[in-house]
């Protein structure tokens, strides 16, 4: 059964999915485009300088990349099962309500960490090909405040996209706002490793809120 | 025989409004049921508790004897539900929605879904939302057939459908329920289409229940009768006068009672009249006559 609601939602989505993809793809050829430039007008010696004592990031430009993502993939997703009530479809099949919404959601989790991992291993590469590992080694931690944001904003669009009352809707998407802009504050490398870990936990702990909205759909609060 | 549905002194409110208190009425197994009302009656909210997706303010609503907000996921597979608009996932085409449902279901019926997707001059490929509504209902329905459920409960089948595609629908819905000996509960807002397919009717009014009645009763037993009278006579509805209607001189009456009981009680009620008849009523009639054209 859980195999069908897979196949449901990568119908639904595939196509945000693809377009995600290659959006995240044209940044990173773009970067890569950018690096070549600069290795070619400047010695490798001082590029790394740059990077070193200057906090340069060569792939500052995907910065806010995940966090789309995130806001493509919730709105792909949940906006179909909102539009005419289509929810009661999923909620009406022989499953457990709170399975059913807790699948749904660990799908896009899941779909958005393989294109994360992508992304990542190909900026990793281009990274090791032209710098030391010391450089190499700081990818992970820095992307990994950018990828929490775009957990967080997926998690939060599938809570509002579903809730039906519409304070709630409105305070919950300023919270969102306000928890994601701490992920932007400041673009120095390992710039958030000693908080990352538990503000990644926390982010995912926020995937269970949609029972909550989920609760209410069923209830019938409007 | 087993009640499929019984609803217990239900009451709802949205908000301050009040839209029926302590509602009865239950559904025996193998037979076709209508919620018949005029719009605002509560049809849809009497659908969405039932379904479970609405929390009455109180009484109960139990579907084979579960709950309706609690069905378990067994007695949710033997419930076949079609939302209002014949909403189904527009994303997919017709071969990729058989293939989602198909796993849920241990009964799936295949064939019963492909015989009804065959009538239908589509594209096996075409996403459903680039259907018409008679297509899509067609979908809709060819998927609470394969289902093979028990019950199936139907909010306004005939939304945005004309009268082949209605027709089609309710051929399909009589003979899957007469030779499988499944429950049907609908509600529709065109009644006539419903005369001759239902076997048992609740009529709600603005302020609840109007009756529940069998279909054949309801034919035996309420009529409608017409005459003549002055333009100045005041009727009002009491225990024999249900409703009636006065255009100029002519006055229609609908009534429980046999010709002969009106006329006595129209005599002693002093009501001067001419040119007696009783007038024959269809389902449409009988629901007119219950519940008035306003």
């Amino acid at each position: 059964m859980l195999l069908s609601l897979a196949y449901k939602e990568w119908i639904k989505i595939r196509w945000a999915y693809l377009v995600s993809l290659a959006i995240g793809l044209g940044i990173i050829l773009s970067i890569f485009l950018n690096l070549r430039l600069l290795v070619e007008f400047n010695s490798l010696k001082e590029l790394w300088n740059y990077i070193i004592f200057k906090n340069y990031l060569f792939y500052s430009q995907f910065r806010f990349i995940p966090l789309l993502i995130g806001l493509i993939l919730g709105i792909a997703q949940f906006v179909p099962e909102i539009q005419n009530l289509r929810l009661k479809l999923a909620l009406h099949l022989p499953i457990e309500e709170t399975k059913t919404l807790f699948f749904m959601v660990f799908y896009g989790f899941a779909l958005l960490t393989a294109i994360f991992l992508f992304f990542y291993l190909i900026l990793v590469s281009i990274s090791s090909s032209y710098f030391p590992p010391d450089i190499t080694n700081t990818i992970f931690i820095t992307l990994l405040p950018w990828y929490t944001a775009g957990y967080a904003v997926y998690f939060f669009a599938s809570v509002i996209i579903i809730e039906q009352i519409w304070v709630r809707r409105i305070s919950i998407s300023l919270f969102a706002v306000l928890l994601i802009s701490q992920f932007f504050h400041t673009m120095n490398h390992n710039a958030y490793i000693k908080i990352i870990i538990p503000i990644f936990l926390f982010v995912i702990l926020l995937s269970t809120l949609i029972i909550t909205s989920g609760y209410r759909f069923k209830r019938g609060l409007r | 025989m087993e009640n499929v549905i019984e609803i217990k002194n239900l009451t709802h409110y949205y908000g301050e409004k009040k839209v029926y208190e302590n509602l009865n009425f239950s559904l025996k197994e193998g037979r076709i049921f209508g919620l018949l009302g005029k719009n605002g009656t509560g049809k849809t909210t009497t659908i969405n508790i039932l379904t479970g997706f609405l929390k009455p303010k109180s009484g109960s609503c139990t579907i084979f004897g579960e709950e309706s907000y609690r069905l378990s996921p067994e007695t949710k597979s033997r419930v076949g539900f079609l939302i209002e608009g014949h909403v189904q996932y527009s994303f997919m085409n017709i071969i990729q929605i058989e293939k989602f449902y198909s796993r849920f279901y241990p009964n799936w019926k295949k064939d019963i879904y492909f015989e009804l997707m065959s009538k239908l001059k589509v594209n096996r490929n075409q996403k459903l939302s680039k259907m018409s509504c008679g297509q899509r209902s067609q979908v809709a329905l060819g998927l609470i057939l394969a289902q093979d459920p028990d019950l199936l409960i139907l909010d306004d089948y005939s939304m945005g459908l004309d009268a082949g595609y209605r027709r089609l629908f309710l051929d399909y819905l009589k003979e899957y329920s007469k030779t499988e000996g499944k429950t049907i509960f609908v509600t529709s807002h065109i009644i006539q289409d419903l005369d001759g397919f239902l076997d048992d009717a609740v009529i709600m009014d603005y302020n609840g229940v109007v009756t529940q009645v069998s279909i054949q009763d309801l034919k035996q037993s309420f009529s409608g009768f017409t005459f003549k009278t002055t333009e100045k006579v005041q009727l009002f509805k009491d225990n024999i006068i249900v409703n009636f209607e006065q255009i100029r001189n002519k006055m229609t009456v609908y009534s429980f009672k046999n010709e002969e009981e009106v006329k006595t009680h129209l005599s002693e009620l002093k009501v001067e009249f001419s040119d007696f008849a009783k007038i024959h009523l269809d389902l449409e009639d009988s629901f007119i006559g219950l519940t008035g054209k306003y």
